[in-house]
């Protein structure tokens, strides 16, 4: 199993422990970096470089998490295996859930269970996206 | 014209975003920069359009790739008002007296029927039952013949009435074009 696959399973796992400590904030944070990292997994298992993309994210000044997402967006694109409904919905999942990680972790907003499950639940969908995509 | 790479991410779109604008006049376009997470955000309104236009769809699936492949650090998401993402300061806008085919124009819609000669029934106007099939308007109570107010392919401004049995046989149109402008019903063009 590849670093960055393991990783994403342990995140996804820690935002369903979280959650049912009722710990929200730290649950929308774990699924997010669940869905970054299984699309780290993706990127490498269909060729791109870790270390390639390192440097590109030093040369541009830019975090990992853009470059990671346009890389992704583009690949998704390039295959044509989608549904059209579904490529959508991808290409607005990752910035919303990106979002609510901007949300629970640098604002003063109280977090509820609803924001916690939906959190998880784009997440798995994410990853389900790209597992049939990429299969 | 600029080649692709000596433009900044807001000329690109303000370009490729006008021509969608002109080709889907229906269409309001809002675009803006959300710096916290780092993303440009496109909006399209009204949402049966986003969900629904398969055309829309193809134009700016393709603007949104060709941005991704021009600006490799950057990241865009086209959204309709579904989304949980939300412009707050407005950069560019596009047809924002866009004229929404939902029910407010359906009225009007009516109105023009007669005059065209359709066989009106009830109390002189088409029973205003319908169901929404892919963004077309389905009338009921139309001579016992069910008809549909569809989309022009090209033009969403312009509805087309035809037969339930366009979709077995698309040659077969019953009616004429009827275009639907802000205010009053412009002008029906014979078929």
């Amino acid at each position: 199993m590849s670093t960055f696959l393991e990783k994403s399973n342990q995140s996804l796992e820690s935002a369903n422990l979280l959650a049912k400590e009722k710990l929200y904030s730290s649950t929308v944070n774990r699924a997010y970096y669940a869905s970054l990292q299984f699309v780290l997994h993706i990127l490498i298992k269909t060729g791109d470089d870790k270390d390639e993309i390192a440097n590109q994210c030093k040369l541009e000044k830019k975090g990992t998490h853009i470059i990671v997402l346009n890389r992704i967006k583009r690949k998704v694109y390039k295959l044509r295996k989608y549904d059209t409904q579904y490529f959508k919905w991808f290409q607005n999942a990752l910035p919303e859930l990106k979002e609510d990680r901007n949300i629970a972790d640098y604002t003063d907003n109280v977090l509820v269970l609803e924001d916690a499950h939906n959190s998880i639940e784009k997440a798995k969908s994410i990853i389900e996206f790209l597992n049939v995509t990429f299969e | 014209m600029l080649p692709l790479s000596s433009m900044t991410p807001i000329k690109f779109l303000k370009k490729e975003l006008e021509i969608i604008a002109k080709k889907f006049p229906n269409v309001h376009i809002k675009y803006g920069f959300n710096s916290a997470i780092d993303t440009h955000i496109v909006e399209l309104l009204p949402i049966e359009e986003y969900n629904d236009n398969k055309e829309l769809d193809n134009a700016w699936i393709d603007v949104s790739m060709k941005f991704l492949e021009a600006f490799e650090n950057e990241d865009i998401a086209f959204i309709s008002s579904d989304s949980s993402l939300k412009i707050s300061e407005v950069i560019l806008e596009y047809n924002e007296n866009y004229t929404p085919l939902l029910f407010p124009y359906f009225s009007q819609v009516q109105a023009n029927l007669s005059p065209l000669g359709f066989p009106i029934y009830g109390n002189g106007i088409v029973v205003p039952e319908y169901n929404i099939l892919n963004s077309d308007y389905v009338l009921n109570g139309f001579s016992g013949l069910p008809a549909i107010l569809k989309y022009h392919e090209s033009y969403r401004n312009i509805l087309e009435l035809m037969s339930l049995d366009y979709f077995v046989n698309p040659i077969n149109k019953i009616a004429p074009t009827i275009e639907i402008t802000t205010g009053n019903t412009s002008h029906a063009m014979a078929a």
